[in-house]
């Protein structure tokens, strides 16, 4: 099977159209809007289209989705803020080179403002943590320079508490691995420039995730899922293991779970949603790099920390800041 | 002008009313091909395999569009009322808190909406309305429900955290809804990090973890593929205090401050529990049926090595009577495999 490109493009524009938005589904995901966005940009952008949606209408929606009061994003206009949707506003703002349509201190405040004593990230003031949370938090800083010593070491601190006995890491400490939560913890380690605190037996437990059909799973005894074909393979690549699985029979799970229709599901065959079609691409574009290096698919590159076009990410300062 | 016109709520209320109503062991909420529309209500005269009584309670898609079309509908319209819950009347906020609860069956990870019914629910706590009970049994029978996404809504069982911490415990039927939740959504993420963060401060509180010992090793043993259960169980039997104290003291901190209470922090406290008979006992039994399966292995090997090398070398004597050329000669090498891999781990 062939990458559909067109048809996912196609899939992706249409989910804005005005027909989509009479349906059930879309204000069934009301909540989820803003990171669907994001996810539908990231397919754009994989798939070099990034114009087939038109850029000011894009960042008035993003901008209307300021809550004012706390200096965050919600989901949709007139929700509260939280840390998820803020995230994925930074990075629309980014990638479509709007940074300066935002106001940066208040959202760094607001993204400050939630890091527990412990070192954890809250998402809001309902006070539910998570890795994910933290890696959120720390991308945002990241693009918007507002990382600082102190909460980087809490960060760090906490995130040490969250690994387990096989080297992977839990969605908080004694949690179970998953591995959407190592992503969020490896990927944090590279922003604040300390990949030194990765186990060694980690890249293990990533390259078990593969299983005979060549997908990826998130944990053991799982079915695969095309969505890990991002959140294994991403941290794969940072840690310059790629060639711990094999990429070819992935490429092919992943080319095989595409609906003739575009989009892809999480398995061949599944309703496809933006969200798997998105972590499909982005995953296969790393495929792309490593193993044709970037020919074979017309594709742009995908940075593995932030799950941003690298065009995107060269610009953001590294941590630590040089004075 | 919107927030005058005359809103359906009769969804809203049959919602909260279904929810709260049937206290079982047992309470089996799924959406299903229903003829009718609204709730349909089976009381079982079978009893549950825990022992206590079951009910089960389905609705059809359409109920199911209808009620989220009725909360968002009020939501929208009365937008500015759950903006200013303090100056509600509390008839009222009942009403926007009926309204949050049908959100909350048919939505999940909105977190939004959760935000506003945590604020709706200390506001009637703090006016002295009984909902704390009621809170829990719609908790409860959302997060043990059928309904794959909003019984693995990691949202709801934040929620649970601090309801339990409120409530200083959780109550029999609710642990046996949990370990319920678990076997309906195999590998339940959410589900078994509430278990390990439950038994954990339990066991710093003095309170006994024995039914949730023993429905754990039952629950594992009925599914060894599943490893969140498995895991679990491995928490279990790990003490690690420090992480604990630390996590339960912010999540009494946001409690206070939210339901205006006075839970004290814990501090740490030296536990000797000696679990090497649980132990032993999982693993000779992992060993009589011949587990094929790693997980239940990895689970306790740490604990006993000892044991897991006692177990190779007799199996490896084994292999002497059999047929070098028959499927049983292949099959205890495969085992031997398993052991010898998840030993040397």
């Amino acid at each position: 099977m062939t990458l559909l490109s067109k048809k996912h493009i196609d899939y992706v524009v249409n989910l804005n159209s005005e027909m989509s938005k009479q349906s059930y589904e879309h204000w069934l995901s009301e909540h989820l809007r803003m990171n669907g966005l994001y996810w539908g940009i990231m397919t754009l952008v994989t798939l070099k289209s990034l114009d087939s949606l038109p850029r000011q209408s894009i960042i008035d929606f993003v901008l209307s989705c300021v809550d004012k009061r706390s200096g965050g994003f919600g989901a949709y206009p007139q929700h509260d803020g939280h840390i998820l949707s803020t995230l994925s506003a930074v990075q629309i703002l980014s990638i479509l080179g709007a940074l300066d349509e935002l106001d940066k201190e208040s959202v760094i405040k607001f993204t400050k403002n939630l890091q527990l004593p412990n070192g954890s990230f809250q998402g809001d003031s309902f006070g539910e943590t998570d890795t994910r949370f933290v890696y959120t938090a720390l991308s945002i800083l990241s693009i918007l320079e507002g990382l600082e010593e102190e909460l980087v070491n809490k960060s760090l601190d906490y995130l040490k508490q969250c690994e387990n006995f096989d080297g992977a890491y839990g969605m908080r400490p004694g949690a179970e691995s998953h591995g959407a939560q190592v992503f969020t913890v490896i990927a944090s380690f590279a922003i604040c420039n300390r990949l030194d605190l990765v186990n060694d037996k980690l890249s293990s437990w990533l390259s078990e995730r593969q299983v005979k059909n060549g997908g990826l799973n998130g944990r053991p005894e799982k079915l695969p899922d095309v969505c890990y074909s991002w959140w294994i393979l991403s941290p794969l690549a940072i840690l310059k293991k790629l060639k711990w699985i094999d990429l070819s029979k992935l490429e092919q799970f992943i080319l095989d779970c595409q609906d003739d229709e575009g989009g892809v599901s999480d398995r061949k065959g599944n309703q496809t949603d933006v969200y798997h079609t998105c972590f499909s691409l982005t995953g296969l574009s790393i495929i792309n790099d490593e193993l044709y290096e970037g020919n074979k698919y017309d594709m742009d590159s995908i940075d593995p920390v932030y799950c941003m076009p690298y065009s995107a990410t060269k610009t953001f300062k590294p941590w630590p800041y040089k004075s | 002008m919107h927030e005058m016109r005359n809103i359906e709520m009769n969804l809203c209320y049959q919602t909260y009313d279904i929810l709260t109503s049937h206290h079982r062991q047992e309470k089996i909420l799924q959406v299903g091909p229903v003829e009718s529309d609204g709730f349909l209500v089976v009381e079982s005269d079978v009893e549950s395999e825990f022992g206590g009584s079951i009910v089960e309670i389905a609705l059809n898609k359409r109920t199911y569009l209808a009620i989220f079309k009725q909360a968002h509908d009020y939501w929208h319209d009365c937008r500015s009322q759950f903006k200013s819950i303090e100056t509600q009347s509390t008839d009222k906020l009942w009403d926007l808190y009926k309204v949050t609860v049908s959100y909350l069956l048919t939505t999940n990870d909105h977190h939004y909406i959760v935000g506003i019914h945590e604020n709706i629910l200390t506001e009637l706590y703090n006016r002295g309305e009984p909902i704390l009970d009621t809170e829990l049994e719609i908790i409860s029978t959302l997060i043990s429900s059928k309904m794959r996404k909003v019984n693995k809504n990691s949202l709801l069982w934040h929620l649970m955290k601090k309801l339990t911490t409120i409530n200083g415990t959780v109550d029999e039927i609710t642990i046996y809804r949990i370990f319920k939740s678990c076997q309906y959504h195999p590998c339940n993420y959410y589900a078994s990090e509430f278990l390990i963060w439950l038994v954990r401060v339990r066991r710093l509180l003095g309170q006994d973890n024995e039914l949730i010992e023993q429905l754990l090793v039952k629950s594992c043993r009925s599914d060894l593929s599943d490893v969140s259960l498995w895991i679990t169980l491995k928490q279990y039997l790990q003490i690690n205090n420090e992480v604990v104290i630390s996590d339960y003291n912010v999540m009494v901190d946001d409690v206070n401050s939210k339901f205006k209470s006075h839970i004290s922090h814990l501090v740490a406290k030296q536990h000797l529990e000696d679990h090497s008979h649980l132990i032993s006992t999982q693993l000779n039994w992992l060993f009589t049926i011949k587990c094929q399966n790693e997980t239940p292995y990895i689970s306790l090997v740490d604990y006993t090595k000892e044991l897991m090398i006692q177990q190779i070398s007799k199996e490896t004597q084994q292999l002497d009577k059999l047929d070098k050329s028959g499927v049983l000669y292949s099959d205890q090498i495969d085992y031997i495999r398993i052991l010898t891999k998840v030993s040397r781990r």
